[in-house]
């Protein structure tokens, strides 16, 4: 059974327009975590919190079972956090940033650094204006990942990088999570990255979370199904979750529950951003503003 | 504490910073109340902060594993940092200045205000202490937007220059101070002391109240 290695106990932070309710859940080691939820959710607020960047309410939160505000540097040292990509000082050279970073660091690794730098094809004699968005959000990765972090806190981690980029990095995730037991929780909004590597899913809505499970039971309710659209005359469509016609061919969500109801079509499991547009959307049709 | 000041130094002591520091020569004019050369000192403090929101100081520290009042700490140091190194430099051209301009220009100068003495030196040091207690718990109130703190104590550290110039202008003040004798000499190592012990005062308030603000926002 993985130990528990972090816990996030009734957060609350209350805005004006916003607030966070009673966020739990635990994170454990060596498994990847999708924090997912549409924008305003309160997922960079969650993350916040948990760092002590954005004071909470109320709620407690535990680091090995230690009290993160009373062992904060302790727990920053094991915890690597990151916000998109690196965006600071822009007319610095990554070698400068990153020197300064390591010297906070007990644990930092030069080698792996140098390492992760020739991974990610950086070049750190660059300044950090002159990076792509995508290079920024490696330099990032590469900074919160070498200093041995027991997990990775990271918030839109492959926004900005390109589909061979993004799987290297998924890639990298998955080795880590398994070879070292680094637990990661990272939010994105692009869902399929979660398909090919996520274990679990910690769903927020609205600041409050709506769903957390391991992705097998996240997808477990839903079938995926599809056919000629000429045949929908001929089934109750009001059981089609995200009814989608194009091209003479329709697909959407059915409930496994009712899948008796669907003789002779095909079905496949659900990919997890078509669970969250039913999750968020349902068949509702909102009116345009056009 | 050390690797909060090495950061600052890295990345936030620009070139404009490192000019401020070295008017501090200023204090070798001849006839020129030495008290403002260290004006400049303060702007060097002020415009750091500006430089700092660009680059997204704050939110570059804070990923990194400290406190959150820490960002203040590394602040203050830098601060007093800059301080320091003001009242470094000035020291060779203050000696300049007492042990040969002064004597050159002989009846030329008129000594009639805080001459080249401990007593300036304790004057300064407590005002570097003062500025950081009034601009740092200021800015932190709201760390993303400057310009009243800047103003504001700017404006104050300009006022107190001037009345502190002023005061020693009063002929009795002006002799007692820059004299080296007797009573005096022992007045003016109280006066050093007074204000080395109000610098680490204020600069313990001013990270005090700073990191209280801090602590109170949310980044």
């Amino acid at each position: 059974m993985p130990q528990t290695i972090l816990e996030v106990c009734n957060l609350n932070k209350n805005y004006a327009n916003f607030s966070l309710k009673d966020v739990s859940f635990s994170l454990k080691e060596g498994t990847i975590y999708g924090f997912i939820g549409r924008n305003g959710a309160g997922k960079t607020t969650t993350l916040k919190c948990i760092y002590n960047l954005v004071k909470s309410d109320s709620g407690e939160i535990f680091y090995l079972d230690e009290d993160i505000q009373k062992n904060e540097i302790k727990a920053k040292n094991e915890i690597g956090l990151l916000f998109g990509g690196v965006d600071y000082y822009p007319n610095q050279k990554a070698k400068t940033i990153a020197k300064v970073t390591s010297t906070f660091y007990e644990t930092w690794d030069e080698e792996l650094y140098l390492r992760l730098l020739k991974f990610f094809d950086l070049d750190q004699e660059k300044k950090i204006k002159e990076f792509s968005n995508g290079m920024k959000v490696k330099f990032g990765l590469a900074l919160a990942l070498s200093h041995g972090a027991k997990v990775l806190l990271l918030d839109e981690p492959t926004s900005g990088l390109d589909p061979v980029s993004r799987d290297e990095v998924l890639d990298y995730f998955l080795k880590i999570a398994q070879l070292k037991k680094t637990t990661i929780l990272f939010s994105t909004h692009v869902i399929s990255d979660l398909d090919k590597c996520a274990d679990e899913i910690i769903y927020i809505k609205e600041g409050q979370i709506y769903q957390n499970s391991s992705v097998s039971n996240f997808k477990s309710e839903y079938l995926h199904i599809e056919g000629a659209a000429e045949l929908l005359d001929k089934i109750d469509k009001n059981m089609i979750n995200r009814l989608f016609v194009h091209q003479g061919k329709f697909s959407g969500l059915i409930l496994k529950n009712n899948q008796s109801f669907f003789p002779n079509f095909t079905f496949k499991e659900p990919t997890l951003e078509e669970l969250m547009l039913n999750i968020e959307r349902g068949n509702e049709n909102e009116e345009s503003p056009f | 504490m050390k690797n909060l000041l090495s950061k600052e130094l890295r990345l936030c002591l620009t070139p404009q910073v490192i000019t401020f520091i070295c008017l501090s020569a200023l204090i070798a004019i001849p006839s020129w109340p030495a008290l403002t050369s260290f004006i400049y000192t303060f702007l060097a403090i002020v415009v750091i902060f500006p430089v700092a929101i660009a680059n997204r100081d704050i939110e570059f520290t804070s990923l990194l594993p400290v406190r959150k009042v820490d960002i203040v700490k590394g602040k203050v140091l830098l601060a007093c940092f800059i301080e320091l190194c003001s009242i470094l430099v000035s020291i060779p051209f203050a000696l300049l200045k007492f042990f040969i301009i002064n004597p050159a220009l002989g009846e030329a100068i008129q000594f009639t205000d805080l001459g080249i003495n401990l007593v300036l030196y304790g004057i300064v040091l407590a005002m570097c202490g003062f500025f950081n207690l009034l601009f740092i718990p200021m800015y932190y109130k709201n760390p993303f937007k400057m310009a009243k703190s800047q103003f504001i104590s700017t404006f104050v550290i300009i006022i107190l220059t001037m009345v502190m110039t002023a005061i020693f202008m009063i002929d009795d003040a002006s002799a007692f101070v820059n004299s080296f004798s007797g009573l005096a000499l022992i007045i003016q190592f109280v006066s050093l002391g007074a204000g080395i012990a109000l610098f680490v005062l204020f600069n313990f308030l001013a990270f005090h109240f700073g990191a209280k603000k801090i602590k109170s926002i949310d980044l």
